[in-house]
């Protein structure tokens, strides 16, 4: 029974992280509609960004920060940077738009080969998240902690953007009529870089805070990808409450299955999946 | 229509004509001549190279069903590819199954993986639809991982033997070879029946088809199954081939080199695939043998094409051939572009691109 909870819980801190990779991605299709493919990529080098800089300059509390300042804007600019340079060709031909992700995914996971070689990295915890939290017979990691809070406060934050204020109603709009939007005399192209910078700059956060709790290794972008997608499918794409719901399905499976039944643990993800698309195709809260 | 028919006729008549009626058909038995008498004239590196070529083109032309005949663009083909060997090699390595029955339980397997797996992504559609393949596909790799008792984790599962009939590289090559011709025979036969002529009237417009009582679930899935069947062939012809299976045989760069090919050679043509995967594998053999990183030259080629060079090589051939004939229908190939743009909207009806659907043939 302990085991159980202490493993719901460390789901729940995984969960959060694959909301921080949801909803960057959830983000950008929701107003693009630009099924970003190199998501995972962008968590990928998000972590190696952050990695780098502590091992740089040494982990103290304030090279942590540092560090997810620098992953989270570097992956921001970068995603720009392909918003801007690479997808300007493709513009609002969705598969164009996918396959060319994808092709990017492909060169970022093999070059992130190439520099930070296939040995796995272990993220050297600040010293504010050493140990951990202990209620009774319970212990929860500080930086489990941290991360779900993290979730909880982009969340939280990204709901606020988007439902409250002028920005979240131009992007809302944007979402139901870019052509009007535009008409109204909005650079409807700054709010599109705005976001992608926004949603690249999420997977870069969330790559920190992975490399945090689990640590950095090759592959990690295939599987990110893999869990997020399942993440979006359940709970809808460009829907903020749907990947709250998917990546607490996805992270609560996923956990329990690798003590449960390692062996099938993706194999437990097809399950939700099925039930949910025989029911909903478009996901718990996607719009058609 | 008239017009078109006392062309024929004048064609028929004059020797020129018939000959260029039954030039295509004789280029394709040229070709497989020229295949079959193969291992004669190549060392065996290239015949293997040349075998390679046949599978992959296979896996690319099953995507093309989907891709250029229904609209659908799967990114989870590896799945069906990938199933089928894994199961023709646990069987034969772990059941010491023969070889009929390995081949034709993987065959079943991929068959069955693609009614259930078509049945869950059609409920969705374009991008939609590409998103839940490849997911589909990636929970196959995850489990072709981490389920090691039956598919041996990362190291695969390797020693797997053919028979002796086929046992020699040149005899497998003949194998494949006999498989692929009738596999071809098979879906151009099918492209041109009436239920082809309804798939691609789906991928014009789901909605006229469905107003005009067609059941579109039923035949994308039917279509879906095929595709699926066929990606199964080459994946069991790939265990044969490489004698045994690891994770990479599913992973999502072999689903993504499948699309490529079919852009490459061209969309809803029947052998541009073919000519992709011919283009593909050998690039692959060569940058494995001189640089390496191959993932990072696929992105680039993916990009590359995707933005410069999208109607691919056949379709720029049959476009430049019908401009020189004069005629107003481009050619049979369907640009990335229109497929995208139909897709997008799902119900768009008259998209400017792509063969007309015969009205005879629809009501």
């Amino acid at each position: 029974m302990e085991l159980l909870l202490t493993l719901i819980l460390g789901g729940i801190a995984y969960s959060g992280l694959l909301f921080l990779v949801a909803s960057g991605f959830t983000l950008i299709f929701g107003l693009l509609r630009v099924a970003n493919l190199a998501h995972g990529a962008f968590y990928l080098i998000g972590a190696y960004l952050g990695y780098d800089v502590v091992r740089y300059f040494g982990s103290t509390n304030v090279t942590f920060w540092v560090a997810g300042l620098a992953a989270t804007l570097g992956m921001g600019i970068f995603g720009v940077l392909v918003e801007r340079v690479l997808l300007r060709f493709v513009r609002g031909q969705e598969l164009l738009e996918v396959l060319i992700t994808v092709g990017l995914a492909l060169i970022m996971a093999d070059l992130a080969l190439v520099v930070f070689t296939s040995d796995p990295i272990t993220f050297h915890t600040p010293p504010f998240l050493a140990g951990r939290l202990t209620i009774g017979n319970f212990a929860y990691p500080w930086d489990h902690l941290f991360v779900l809070l993290m979730s909880i406060l982009v969340g939280v934050g990204l709901w606020f953007l988007t439902a409250k204020t002028r920005i979240g109603a131009v992007i809302r709009a944007g979402v139901d009529d870019a052509e009007m939007v535009s008409a109204l005399g909005i650079n409807i192209k700054a709010v599109f870089s705005a976001v992608f910078f926004l949603g690249a700059a999420l997977a870069g956060l969330a790559g920190v805070s992975g490399a945090l709790i689990l640590g950095v290794a090759p592959g990690d972008d295939s599987l990110i990808l893999r869990l997020g997608l399942v993440v979006v499918i359940l709970g809808g794409l460009g829907s903020l409450t749907g990947a709250v719901i998917g990546s607490l399905i996805v992270g609560l499976v996923f956990t329990l299955g690798t003590v449960y039944l390692p062996e099938l643990q993706y194999f437990l993800l097809f399950a939700p999946m099925v039930m949910m698309l025989a029911v909903r195709p478009r996901g718990l809260f996607g719009r058609a | 229509m008239q017009l078109q028919r006392q062309l024929q006729e004048v064609r028929e008549r004059s020797w020129s004509g018939r000959v260029r009626l039954f030039l295509p058909a004789l280029m394709c038995v040229g070709a497989v001549v020229l295949l079959a008498y193969a291992p004669y004239l190549i060392s065996n590196f290239y015949l293997n190279v040349l075998t390679e070529i046949l599978i992959y083109g296979l896996l690319a032309t099953s995507i093309n069903i989907l891709m250029g005949y229904t609209g659908l663009t799967s990114l989870g083909h590896a799945a069906f590819f990938g199933l089928a060997a894994y199961t023709g090699a646990f069987l034969s390595l772990k059941n010491h199954a023969g070889f009929l029955n390995a081949f034709l339980m993987g065959l079943v397997v991929a068959t069955l993986a693609s009614v259930v797996f078509g049945a869950i992504a059609l409920r969705a559609t374009g991008i939609y639809f590409l998103m839940i393949t490849l997911a589909l596909n990636m929970l196959v790799y995850g489990t072709a991982f981490t389920l090691s008792p039956i598919t041996g984790a990362e190291n695969g599962m390797y020693g797997v033997e053919r028979p002796d009939l086929i046992f020699q590289d040149y005899q497998f090559y003949w194998f494949t070879l006999a498989v692929l011709v009738i596999s071809f025979i098979v879906i151009w036969r099918l492209v041109r029946s009436p239920f082809g002529l309804t798939l691609r009237g789906i991928r014009e417009s789901e909605s006229r088809m469905r107003t005009l009582g067609y059941n579109v679930f039923l035949h994308k899935l039917i279509a879906f199954t095929i595709s699926g069947f066929f990606a199964g062939l080459a994946g069991v012809l790939y265990v044969y081939f490489r004698s045994g299976v690891s994770p990479a045989t599913v992973d999502l760069p072999v689903s993504v080199e499948g699309v490529l090919e079919v852009i490459i050679g061209g969309i809803g043509t029947l052998f541009g695939p073919m000519l992709g995967a011919a283009i593909i594998v050998v690039a692959r053999e060569l940058v494995s043998l001189q640089i390496g990183r191959w993932p990072t030259v696929l992105g680039v080629v993916l990009i590359v094409i995707v933005i410069f060079a999208r109607n691919g090589i056949l379709g720029a051939y049959q476009e430049w051939r019908a401009r020189r004939r004069g005629q107003s229908a481009p050619s049979t190939a369907i640009s990335l572009t229109a497929l995208s743009a139909s897709e997008q909207s799902g119900t768009a009806d008259g998209v400017p691109s792509g063969e007309p659907v015969p009205q005879s043939d629809v009501t």
